[in-house]
C-alpha cells in the first residue's frame, strides 16, 4: 500500500532535479537586481495610487507648492518693480560714468569752434585768457595780466593722419616738431587744441553732483588721472555732452578756472565769467 | 624601425609640429603678452577642479587622469568616463566665463585710468573665457574618444546598467566646495587688500538687488514646475533660463534707453544684464552643477539631458556675447 504523505515530497524532488540551483553568480546577482527593481516599481505604483486618493497630506502639499510658487511670482514682480525706482548700483554708476566720458571725448574730438574763457588764480596774481579755436590747424590767445593785454596765434602744423584714424575719426597725433609756445601760455597748453584737451580729460570719471536740473541737466564730475593726485572738476552739459566749466587745482594756491563756449550747438548763456577791461 | 612604428613616430612627430607652428605663430604675432594672464588661468584651473570635486570624488579624477595616461581602467570607470571628461570641460568653460565677467566688473570697480586704457583692461578681461573654452576643448578629445571606446566594449559585451541610488556627500565634495569659495574670495578679496576697493562697495558692483530677486524667484518657480525631474537638472535649467530672460530684459531696456539718448538708463540696464548673468552663473556653480553631478555619480551609466547641455554651453555663451555687447556700448560715444 503507498502512503500518501509521500508525494510532496516526491513533488519537491521533482522540482529540485529539473530546477537546480546552480545559476551562475553574474545570473543570479542580474535576476536578484530585476526582482528588487520590479518590488521598487510595485512599491512605487501602490504609493501613488495611494497618493492620488484625496488626503489631507496631498492637499496641505500641494498648498505649500502653490504658495512657494506664489511667493517666488511676488519676488520676480519685486525685482522688476525695484529696477527703476531703486538707485544707481555701483556698477551703474560706473559704466553711466565711463560712457559719458566716451561720449564727451567723442563730442570734443570732432571739428568744433570753441571760445574759452580762463581765469587762473595764482598767489602773485590774477591772469585771464580768452581761448579761440579758428580751425584744426590754428588757435588764437588773448592774454590779460595786470591790464596788459597781448595777442598770440598758434598755428600747428598739420599732421599726416592715418586712413585708420581718418576712419575712426580720432584726431592727428601731434608729434614734437610744433613750433614752442610762449611760456605765458604753459598753464593753459592743456586747452589749446582738441587732441590736448581730450587728453586732459582723460582720466577715471567719478560723479560729484548736478549744478543744473531744466532738462539738459549740468552734471559735474571728479577726473583723477592718478590715485592720490588732485582731481580736476568739470561740469558737462547732458544734452551735447560738452564740457561748460573746468576747474584743476595748479599747486599750492594756485587756480584754473575754464569756462566753454561751443559753437553752434551750446548756448551763449553757457558763459559766467567776465573778462576785466 | 618597422613601417608601423615609424608611421606611428611620423604622426606623433607631425603633430607636435602643427602645435610648435602654432604656438609660434602666436608668439611671432608680437602681441602674446596681451593674450597671458597667469592669475586668469590659475582661477580658471583651480576653479574647473574645485567644481568637479564638488560633484565627483579624487578617483573618477585618478580615473580621468588614468585614462588620459593610456593606462588600463576598470569596467565602471570605463561606462562613466566620458561624463568625467565633458563635466571638466564644462567646468573649465563656465568658470572661465564666470572669471571673464568677475574680471570686468572688478575693472570697472578699480581702474582709475582714462578711457583708451579702460577699454583695453576691459578687452582683457575676457582672458579667462579664453582659457575656460581652451581647456575645454582639451577635455573634449578624452570625452569622445572614451565615448567611441565604450560603445566599442559595449558591442563585445554589453554593460550593465543599474538604477541611481543616492550618493552621501563625500569629503572631496565639501572640500571642493572650500577650494572653489577660496578661488571666488582670492579674486575678490585679493585687489581689495591692495586698498583699490577701499572707496567702494564691492557687493554692489556684483549683485544688483532687482537681478538677484528676478534670478532667484523665477528659478524656484520653474524648479516647482519642473518638480518630477532631478533637482540638480531643475536648478541648473531653471537658473540658465531665469539667467537669460532677465539679460534679454536688461538688453531690450537698454536698446529703448539708448532711443531716449538716456546713458543713466543704458547703464543701469546694462547693469542688470550683466548682474542677472553673473548670479544665474555662480547659482549654477555652487548648486546647479555639483548636485546633477552628484546625481550623475549614482547612476552607472551617466549621460547629460539635451536641456542641459544648453544650459551648461549655451548660456554661458550668450553670457560672454551679452558682456561684448556691454564693452561695446560702452566705449562707443552716443553722438548728438
Amino acid at each position: 500500500m503507498r502512503s500518501d504523505e509521500q508525494k510532496p515530497f516526491d513533488i519537491d524532488g521533482l522540482l529540485e532535479q529539473a530546477f537546480p540551483d546552480d545559476l551562475p553568480a553574474e545570473a543570479e546577482e542580474r535576476m536578484a537586481g530585476r526582482l528588487s527593481r520590479s518590488r521598487q516599481e510595485w512599491q512605487m505604483t501602490e504609493k501613488g495610487t495611494i497618493a492620488r486618493s484625496p488626503s489631507p497630506r496631498r492637499w496641505s502639499l500641494a498648498l505649500a507648492r502653490i504658495s512657494l510658487v506664489a511667493v517666488s511670482a511676488v519676488v520676480v514682480i519685486l525685482g522688476l518693480s525695484l529696477r527703476p525706482s531703486g538707485p544707481p548700483t555701483g556698477l551703474a554708476s560706473s559704466l553711466a560714468a565711463l560712457q559719458k566720458a566716451a561720449s564727451v571725448s567723442g563730442q570734443v574730438g570732432s571739428d568744433r569752434a570753441l571760445e574759452c574763457t580762463v581765469r587762473l588764480e595764482r598767489e602773485e596774481a590774477s591772469s585771464w585768457f580768452v581761448i579761440e579755436w579758428i580751425n584744426p590747424e590754428e588757435t588764437r590767445v588773448r592774454v590779460i595780466l595786470s591790464g596788459k593785454e597781448t595777442l598770440h596765434t598758434i598755428r600747428l602744423r598739420k599732421v599726416d593722419r592715418s586712413l585708420l584714424e581718418l576712419v575712426a575719426r580720432i584726431g592727428g597725433k601731434e608729434t614734437g616738431d610744433q613750433p614752442p609756445l610762449a611760456a605765458e601760455l604753459l598753464p593753459v597748453e592743456d586747452l589749446l587744441t582738441s587732441s590736448r584737451f581730450r587728453r586732459l580729460l582723460e582720466g577715471s570719471w567719478r560723479p560729484a553732483g548736478i549744478e543744473r536740473l531744466d532738462g539738459c541737466d549740468w552734471e559735474s564730475f571728479a577726473i583723477s588721472k592718478t590715485p592720490g593726485a588732485a582731481p580736476s572738476r568739470v561740469t558737462v552739459d547732458t544734452c551735447t555732452f560738452l564740457p561748460v566749466r573746468l576747474e584743476k587745482e595748479l599747486g599750492p594756491g594756485g587756480m584754473l578756472e575754464a569756462v566753454f563756449r561751443w559753437a553752434p550747438r551750446s548756448e551763449p548763456g553757457a558763459i559766467s565769467g567776465t573778462i576785466p577791461s | 624601425m618597422t613601417p608601423p612604428a615609424f608611421k606611428k613616430s611620423a604622426w606623433v612627430i607631425g603633430r607636435a609640429l602643427i602645435v610648435v607652428f602654432l604656438l609660434a605663430g602666436v608668439v611671432l604675432s608680437g602681441r602674446f603678452a596681451h593674450f597671458w594672464d597667469g592669475a586668469g588661468f590659475a582661477f580658471v584651473l583651480g576653479g574647473g577642479v574645485a567644481l568637479f570635486l564638488m560633484g565627483f570624488s579624487v578617483s573618477h579624477l585618478g580615473a580621468a587622469a588614468r585614462y588620459a595616461a593610456g593606462r588600463p581602467l576598470r569596467e565602471e570607470d570605463a561606462a562613466v568616463l566620458p561624463y568625467l571628461w565633458e563635466a571638466l570641460g564644462r567646468n573649465f568653460w563656465i568658470v572661465g566665463v564666470l572669471g571673464a565677467m568677475a574680471n570686468f566688473v572688478l575693472t570697472l570697480a578699480r581702474t582709475s585710468e582714462g578711457i583708451q586704457q579702460v577699454a583695453f583692461l576691459l578687452a582683457a578681461s575676457f582672458r579667462p573665457a579664453l582659457y575656460g573654452l581652451f581647456l575645454a576643448v582639451v577635455c573634449a578629445v578624452p570625452a569622445l574618444k572614451s565615448r567611441e571606446d565604450l560603445s566599442l566594449r559595449e558591442k563585445s559585451s554589453p554593460i550593465s546598467v543599474r538604477g541611481g541610488e543616492r550618493q552621501p556627500w563625500i569629503f572631496e565634495n565639501i572640500a571642493g566646495y572650500v577650494l572653489m569659495v577660496a578661488i571666488l574670495g582670492w579674486t575678490v578679496i585679493l585687489p581689495s587688500a591692495r586698498g583699490f576697493l577701499q572707496e567702494q562697495r564691492l557687493m554692489g558692483f556684483f549683485f544688483d538687488r532687482s537681478a538677484l530677486l528676478v534670478v532667484a524667484g523665477g528659478t524656484v518657480v520653474i524648479a516647482l514646475f519642473l518638480g518630477r525631474a532631478s533637482l540638480g537638472t531643475s536648478l541648473t535649467s531653471g537658473l540658465a533660463v531665469t539667467g537669460l530672460l532677465g539679460s534679454l530684459m536688461g538688453l531690450m531696456q537698454t536698446l529703448f534707453a539708448f532711443t531716449h539718448r538716456s546713458i543713466q538708463d543704458v547703464a543701469s540696464a546694462l547693469a542688470f544684464v550683466i548682474s542677472s548673468c553673473f548670479v544665474a552663473l555662480l547659482g549654477m556653480i555652487l548648486a546647479g552643477i555639483p548636485l546633477a553631478d552628484h546625481e550623475a555619480r549614482a547612476s552607472s551609466r551617466p549621460g547629460g539631458l539635451a536641456f542641459n547641455r544648453l544650459a551648461w554651453y549655451i548660456f554661458p555663451l550668450l553670457a560672454l556675447l551679452f558682456l561684448v555687447l556691454t564693452l561695446i556700448a560702452v566705449v562707443t560715444p552716443i553722438k548728438i
